[in-house]
């Protein structure tokens, strides 16, 4: 790879054309001065002297303008900062990912700051767009942003990624930001000397020109205007210098082609099927920012074939981008020893059963049978995936939180879905749905629900507030409904994680201990069964391994605040130790309940509990549900 | 004042800033190069401490395959000492080759654990497990991109030192060549361990 060489090179032609900025200026000084002097010897007065400095008056004004406008233009531009343009473009900051794709782009852009020794930038994702692209923003390497679409982070590889990322971090460290905003208020500038001529040459109050205006007006507006014309151009011929020696920089940070490379081709799939327009970025603005931009006469950016052909070094062809689904992204695993063609003595007992993932292997200790489901419920599930509407979407959750045999409860639930009329036919078919399938399908109808407006949600919460309270007592599986369906549909908070250094829980502060332990002390209310009096010692069982002695707080259930309280303390566990937290409550559970089989009651509580930790379920519990099949 | 006093006045205060801006570049460059090389270590613990927490998300799946979890844990363990070695005894031979062979028995224990991983379904599917390799591979990147960021700074900084004029005040004031990690170019480096589902 010869990126410092294209590096080099870059960085003479950006000098070359930054001289013929200088040169431009001292052309458009030359041109007014000889301009209006061929205006004095035309008005017919070639004999008589030129008038005392008269050079330099002309000399003066131009630099007042172009220089002038130029450093107030720059101002303007600089006091907005990077974050600004981010926010302005309709970018989020990503503090706290909401998902693997975001954790992924914080680490690659964590990544790409140590490779370049640059410090980390702020980092925002612009939710709307599905073209393939980034931009970087700010006035220096300490403040800048780099904002990247969310079609990016969906249709790139993490290699890619990476690419994308280090040519945008290759903009922020050879300070091509700040050379961009020069540029484009230098041109501001040239665009003033065009503007005082038409100035010059505007009719007054009394729509009179004068002779002198015009013709010194026109003088200024040819000038101006050429100059104007020539600065852009030299702009963008400069801009596509700084593409070209970003590449190279990326190359350098990333060592690998196939990142930018594979990138650039599948932008250039999306250039060719017109699917590269940005819908809310006002792109035209941001042209010099951003990854790629639209070609034109003024083109920023040197065409796709050429910056692959620096790349790789021969022609490419543009590649398909579709979104990548993570879990079929097959890439090679260059080290990894392929574990069926060299069967090892010993490990062959587990290499040969294994068709594919049709049937996934037995957990080692699956003494649960997995949950099916009848006729009824088959009946019951296809008039759910049929829901029409708000209202029978809210009248069948609120459906699913009734308590079983609770006539109060189900007056309440009426009171809430008056009018409407297919109201009672839902409960029927709510009612066929076994316990294996009331979860899994609250949660899919929430799902739907969270994308509602937040004052529909908050009614909703409201609605099943009343609902549930509806017989004069909150059960412990009605709070924990509540508090998963606030979870669900309420604002995130951002949760801020502990460092993931700890994989123990005995490394926990505790005070945290203390808050899990009391949320677990809820959790006893309804684990093994409700109101069994094992709750206590599943509780000692649970918590006995990290808490010792005196240490292990008695089975106290806590009040409503303090279980929020412990809630939100718990959620603040690193992620690495909620699994195991989920898993220590099953396992427990299990040794509790009779025959190893967890009653129903306490399968939903854990259920919900996971879903309140973002946790995902212990496989034995997972075989206790039915996922509704995503529609 | 005689214009040959001016022009010589000149001469050496043009000389002296010269001079004063050629030696701070040496010693950002310098700076730069030890940063690069804390960062490097700050990497390989963070992955130490990521390894025993994935080999509890794969027990759980793969108790019975006890062996390979157990090579994974012993081969990070010893990697870890070897690296404190280091630490207590920075540039002596021994130390460094131990631990770059720590290293090369931890790559092997981790890459077959991954070909098991691949095996399973479930445990790739696993969402902590997915976060935990995501954070590895990153770690493993960070890792290779100290490196190679050392090695770019190690550039700079020799070209700066080794370059006339900067190298008679790079004599002056002591500024010897800085050595580079060795191969951190090759392939097999680089890419040290691809975590991919």
């Amino acid at each position: 790879m010869r990126f410092r060489q294209q590096q080099d090179d870059a960085r003479r032609a950006t000098c070359r054309l930054l001289g013929l900025f200088v040169l431009l200026l001292a052309g458009l000084v030359l041109a007014v001065n000889g301009l209006l002097i061929a205006l004095w010897w035309l008005i017919g007065s070639w004999l008589a002297e030129l008038p005392p400095l008269f050079i330099e008056t002309n000399t003066a004004l131009v630099l007042l303008f172009v220089i002038g406008g130029c450093l107030v233009e720059l101002s303007r531009l600089r006091s907005g900062g990077g974050m600004h343009v981010a926010q302005w473009a309709g970018g989020r900051e990503l503090t706290d990912p909401r998902d693997r794709l975001e954790r992924r782009l914080l680490n690659v852009v964590d990544e790409m700051a140590l490779a370049s020794g640059l410090p980390r930038p702020a980092v925002f994702v612009l939710d709307r767009e599905d073209a393939i692209n980034a931009f970087a923003a700010g006035w220096s390497a300490d403040a800048s942003v780099i904002a990247v679409t969310r079609g990016a982070l969906e249709r790139l590889t993490r290699d890619e990624l990476q690419g994308l990322v280090a040519h945008e971090f290759g903009h922020i460290q050879q300070g091509d930001l700040r050379l961009n905003m020069l540029l484009l208020a230098l041109v501001w500038g040239l665009s003033l000397v065009h503007g005082y001529g038409a100035s010059l040459m505007a009719a007054d109050e009394s729509d009179r020109r004068s002779a002198f205006g015009v013709l010194v007006g026109s003088v200024f507006v040819a000038a101006g205007s050429l100059g104007w014309v020539a600065g852009q151009l030299l702009q963008a011929a400069v801009s596509r210098q700084r593409e070209l020696l970003a590449d190279a920089c990326a190359l350098q940070f990333t060592r690998s082609r196939d990142g930018l490379g594979g990138t650039l081709r599948k932008v250039w799939h999306q250039v060719l099927q017109r699917e590269d327009r940005l819908h809310r970025l006002p792109a035209q603005l941001l042209a010099a920012l951003l990854l790629q931009a639209p070609a034109s006469w003024l083109a920023t950016h040197p065409p796709l074939a050429e910056r692959l052909r620096r790349i790789y070094g021969r022609a490419m062809e543009p590649l398909a981008a579709p979104v990548l689904n993570s879990s079929d992204e097959t890439e090679p695993m260059p080290l990894t020893p392929p574990p069926s063609t060299a069967p090892v003595p010993g490990r062959v007992a587990y290499a040969v059963p294994m068709p594919g993932p049709a049937a996934p292997p037995m957990p080692p200790a699956a003494n649960t049978p997995r949950a099916t489901t009848s006729d009824d419920e088959r009946e019951a599930m296809d008039r759910l995936s049929r829901l029409n509407g708000p209202g029978e979407l809210r009248a069948t959750i609120l459906a699913l939180l009734l308590t079983p045999g609770s006539q109060r409860e189900k007056r309440a639930w009426r009171d809430e879905t008056k009018g409407l009329s297919s109201a009672n036919a839902l409960r029927q078919e709510v009612k066929k749905l076994g316990p294996a399938l009331r979860l899994p399908w609250l949660e899919e109808l929430l799902r739907r629900v969270a994308k509602a407006p937040m004052a529909d949600r908050q009614a909703l919460l409201e609605a099943a507030r009343r609902v549930m309270a509806g017989d004069g007592q909150v059960r412990p599986m009605d709070r924990l409904h509540w508090l998963a369906m606030r979870h669900r549909l309420g604002e995130r908070l951002p949760v801020q994680a502990a460092a993931n250094a700890h994989n123990d829980m005995t490394q926990l502060a505790p005070h945290t201990l203390r808050q899990v332990a009391l949320f677990t002390a809820f959790l006893s209310r309804l684990i093994p069964d409700a109101q069994s009096p094992a709750g206590a010692a599943w509780y000692r069982s649970v918590l006995g391994t990290w808490l010792k002695g005196d240490a292990l707080p008695p089975c106290e259930p806590p009040d409503a605040d303090a279980l929020v309280h412990a809630l939100l303390e718990t959620q603040t566990l690193p992620w690495m130790l909620k699994p195991v937290l989920a898993r220590a409550w099953l396992d427990a559970a299990r040794q509790h309940s009779p025959l190893g089989r967890l009653s129903d009651t306490s399968a939903a509580a854990l259920r919900l509990a996971c879903l309140l930790l973002d946790s995902p379920m212990p496989p034995e519990l997972a075989r206790h549900y039915i996922e509704p099949v995503a529609q | 004042m005689s214009t040959t006093h001016i022009v010589s006045w000149g001469i050496a205060a043009v000389l002296v800033f010269w001079a004063v801006g050629a030696y701070n570049r040496l010693v950002r460059l310098r700076n730069v190069i030890a940063n690069a090389f804390a960062q490097i270590d700050v990497q390989l613990k963070r992955r130490y401490d990521l390894i025993p927490n994935l080999v509890e998300v794969a027990s759980k799946y793969l108790a019975h395959e006890r062996e390979t979890l157990e090579a994974v844990t012993a081969a990070r363990n010893q990697a870890k000492a070897a690296a404190d070695l280091v630490r207590s005894r920075p540039g002596t031979a021994g130390p460094v080759s131990s631990l770059s062979m720590a290293e090369q028995v931890l790559h092997g224990a981790l890459g077959r654990l991954m070909g098991l991983v691949e095996a399973y379904p479930e445990l790739k599917a696993d969402q902590t497990l997915r976060e935990l390799s995501e954070e590895l591979t990153s770690t493993e990147n960070k890792v290779s991109f100290a490196r190679q960021l050392f090695n770019d700074a190690t550039l700079d900084y020799n070209n700066a030192a080794q370059q006339f004029p900067a190298r008679v005040l790079a004599g002056l004031f002591g500024f010897r060549e800085a050595a580079m990690l060795q191969a951190t170019t090759s392939d097999t480096e680089r890419g040290s361990l691809r975590v991919k589902f």
